[in-house]
């Protein structure tokens, strides 16, 4: 069976059909260089998700930045009266669990969407050439922007109670690459399965919630026993959400173990998310 | 065979996989390698033919031969079960126009998510959105949400986007169907001069505008080309045959 579709704007797309003939550094690179061939798109398509989620809205994005506001708000004013945790930590216990919602929030929602994505997006799919592989990347843009507004007002709300942030938060971006890896792969994944049957997209709706429970989100894995240890990092989540905790709270550099085994989960679940995408995307086109 | 292609499909075959069951989809995917858990419904076999630079090419078939499954073929959106497509140069496709519409942007938003979907850079949509908006003829509607225009409308839209992707080949299924006739004018006498510089593939049930457009006619019938020549003698022997093989549903005929 051999299929060669060649034209001047698609030359790209036909060859990493037929990627792993190519020689490793080609693997590791195509799905960067996909992107930024694409970019234009992305954005293009960005832009109108991101007009679509507060279109009939007045205050369009000061919801964005009320919401995590509101919540850090209730997240200290309940851990200091209802808790009756005292002193500094009431504060420390509201932000590590605004963190831990922060990143529980961006992966929920990538996870339940991801099953839909390509039915969402059917009419490009099958009515236009597009490359649906870019639908993880602005899938995932789209996430990040409201993940990040809720991380700026948490930046502002410590910096504002606690006075100041720990120099570690500089060396972030190195704990966010490999979250974001994982957290495209895990798209790519299940967007090409989610097309096969709607029980992905049921499955993740009714897993989501229990998954809040085995992230440490309410709760920290340091010092805990050792099955709810095994039990949290099971979860790919729960060690970015641990090293961020040590570096914003504890300004501290984390667990280099758990750092090295988080990235090695992030490299392998992105390229496999990326190559069972890419192996069943022509499939998916078919049943979507 | 000569060199100067644009188009070369060679044997070209495309089977949907049929399940009786829903979730059949999965387990064949989980465990395909071992147990085939769908039947094979060939929409097209052994497809052959050439299109030249400048040529604008018919196909004419009835419902289900499978026009719309070749010309997904010819763009890439879906890949044939065998044979070998071959395209060169830029594909632009007015494919079901105006479905792959937003309805709550405005007609000039659309133009540029479109813009992007068939590989115009940013810059270069804004510089040709006057063009784009004349060409629709829509008017003050190029400002108003998709979802308040007719379905016409939206044809002249979307017939005005794909006019100005810089495309060296043109693929039309069934566009021209809704718009009213001077709009089907401007997009025949657009064809007809974009024949000038790329390759038109055209599906139409329009006999007339088979023969006032094409060069060549592809006739499709059951998923087999039942035959390929001059467009006046085709639509003729087509037209013939409908009168004779009258319109039964033992056509949709699924297996082999």
């Amino acid at each position: 069976m051999s299929v060669s579709i060649k034209t001047k704007a698609r030359v790209k797309v036909a060859a990493h059909r037929r990627g792993s003939e190519k020689g490793l550094v080609h693997f590791l690179i195509v799905p960067f260089y996909n992107a930024l061939q694409y970019r234009e798109l992305i954005r293009v398509v960005l832009g109108r998700e991101l007009y679509q989620r507060f279109r009939a809205s007045y205050f369009g994005w000061i919801w964005a930045v009320l919401t995590p506001l509101l919540m850090l708000f209730i997240f200290t004013a309940v851990s200091s009266s209802i808790l009756k945790i005292g002193g500094d930590t009431e504060v420390n216990f509201a932000l590590s669990m605004f963190i831990g919602l922060l990143y529980f929030n961006l992966f929920a929602e990538l996870m339940t969407r991801a099953p839909l994505l390509l039915t969402e997006h059917v009419n490009f799919i099958k009515k236009s050439i597009f490359p649906s592989e870019i639908l993880a990347w602005t899938s995932m843009l789209r996430s990040l922007t409201y993940a990040g507004i809720g991380f700026v007002v948490y930046l502002a709300f410590q910096l504002y109670i606690a006075g100041t942030i720990p120099l570690a938060a500089l060396l972030l971006p190195f704990i966010l690459i490999p979250l974001f890896l994982l957290l495209l792969g895990l798209v790519w994944f299940f967007s090409a399965l989610g097309a096969f049957t709607r029980d992905i997209a049921f499955m993740m709706a009714a897993v989501m919630p229990a998954f809040m429970f085995v992230t440490p989100v309410f709760y920290t894995v340091i010092g805990q026993p050792l099955e709810v240890k095994l039990m949290a990092y099971i979860n790919p989540l729960s060690p970015y959400v641990e090293m961020t905790r040590e570096i914003l709270l504890i300004g501290r550099l984390p667990d280099l173990m758990t750092f090295l085994i988080a990235w090695c989960v992030a490299v392998v679940v992105f390229y496999a998310g990326y190559s069972f995408f890419m192996r069943f995307r022509s499939v998916a086109v078919d049943v979507i | 065979m000569s060199s100067d292609w644009m188009i070369r499909c060679t044997n070209v075959g495309k089977a949907y996989q049929i399940y009786a069951v829903y979730d059949h989809r999965l387990m064949q995917m989980l465990f395909g390698r071992f147990k085939k858990f769908y039947q094979d419904f060939w929409v097209l076999r052994n497809i052959s033919f050439e299109v030249k630079r400048g040529e604008c090419v018919g196909v004419m078939g009835r419902n289900g031969a499978g026009k719309t499954t070749l010309l997904q073929l010819i763009c890439g959106i879906t890949e044939p079960t065998h044979g070998e497509i071959l395209t060169r140069g830029r594909i632009a496709p007015v494919l079901a126009l105006g479905s792959a519409f937003d309805l709550d942007l405005t007609g000039r938003e659309n133009v540029l998510v479109g813009g992007a979907v068939l590989g115009l850079k940013r810059a270069r949509i804004l510089k040709l959105m006057n063009s784009i908006q004349e060409f629709s003829g829509i008017g003050e509607f190029f400002d108003r949400p998709v979802k308040f225009y007719s379905s016409g409308m939206a044809a002249r839209l979307a017939f005005a986007i794909c006019a100005h992707v810089d495309a060296d080949i043109l693929i039309i299924d069934e566009a021209l169907a809704v718009g009213d006739e001077a709009f089907q004018e401007k997009c025949l006498k657009f064809i007809d001069d974009f024949r000038a510089r790329g390759t038109v593939f055209f599906v139409s049930h329009s006999a007339k505008q088979i023969e006032s457009l094409c060069s060549r006619v592809i006739w499709i019938e059951n998923g087999a080309v039942r035959e390929i020549g001059d467009p006046e003698e085709i639509t003729r022997k087509y037209q013939k045959a409908l009168v004779q093989e009258k319109d039964d549903s033992a056509r949709f005929h699924i297996g082999n």
